[in-house]
């Protein structure tokens, strides 16, 4: 054995030692080394990708191709949106469409509650497709944000006298 | 009903459907005022004579607050959770009830929502 290799010890609980053996199986590899080895050299190359800018789609063929984010990459990438800003809002953080007063989220869950995807949403807000794309590819990696910030409306609504929930028998 | 559509509100299916339900409609983008701030929007809605249709509810209550004389605004509050909001069918039929119940619309704040 080369002297400067090194011994890797930690203990695995039995949920991430059967996620390890999954993952031999999934990569074809003989032995939990090769398995996390195998792993760290797909997460290092997809991040690289992602830190210059290149995005990820899966789909069956390239006119149905979705973007695929994954957060725990993204999320490190910082990516750079091009077609998100940010805009001064006193409690919103969330990004804007650039050049436009029109939240990201706005598009996204309108399309969303009416069935829609990037490609529907581009004809329907007068948006170029890659926009759209990018609209949700953003809004799926934060909604948590999306989430905080209508229940931050709904809370100031509720200060204000306003229950959103609340219905006029008719 | 003669109403403005805000910048957040103005899907092409939306205004189809405000306009199939009789409904004198024009949107932001129809007038080239995309991007627009919240206090240019208001006071479009009431150079026009128009009621205000949102889904920016809590500064347009603000502004609805701050000059009563307006002439309405109908505001729709959007939910995190996509299953849970208005689709553009829910909301052209509760505009509809809203105008059909004979409530005073001018110089109200109503959120849409309550009308579903």
């Amino acid at each position: 054995m080369a002297s400067d290799t090194k011994r890797a010890n930690f203990d695995l609980s039995p949920e991430q030692d059967e996620l390890l053996t999954n993952l031999r199986g999934l990569l074809s590899v003989s032995s939990t080394k090769d398995a996390v080895l195998r792993a760290a050299q797909l997460t290092t190359l997809l991040t690289h990708e992602i830190r210059r800018g290149n995005r990820l789609f899966i789909g069956k063929s390239q006119t149905a191709a979705m973007r695929l984010v994954i957060p725990e990459l993204e999320g490190r990438a910082e990516i750079e949106w091009q077609w998100l800003v940010e805009r001064p809002h006193p409690w919103r953080r969330q990004l804007w469409i650039k050049g436009r007063k029109l939240l990201a989220s706005s598009v996204w869950l309108d399309a969303l509650t009416n069935g829609m995807g990037p490609h529907e949403a581009t004809r329907h807000w007068d948006l170029p497709l890659e926009a759209c794309e990018e609209v949700f590819a953003y809004c799926e990696a934060h909604q948590n944000l999306i989430k905080a910030e209508a229940d931050e409306e709904r809370q100031r609504l509720k200060l204000a006298g306003i229950d959103v929930d609340s219905r006029i028998a008719v | 009903m003669k109403i403005l559509v805000d910048e957040d509100s103005q899907a092409r299916k939306q205004l189809d459907v405000l306009r199939g339900a009789g409904h004198d409609v024009v949107s932001i983008a129809e007038l080239d005022r995309n991007g627009g701030l919240e206090p240019e929007v208001f006071v479009l809605a009431q150079s026009s004579q128009r009621v205000l249709l949102t889904h920016n509810v809590a500064d347009f209550h603000a502004l609805a607050l701050a000059c009563p004389g307006h002439h309405g605004v109908i505001a729709i509050y959007r939910d995190g959770d996509p299953r849970k909001n208005m689709n553009y069918r829910d909301i052209g039929r509760a505009v509809s009830k809203l105008e059909a119940s004979g409530v005073l619309i001018s110089g109200q704040f109503h959120v849409l929502n309550h009308w579903r």
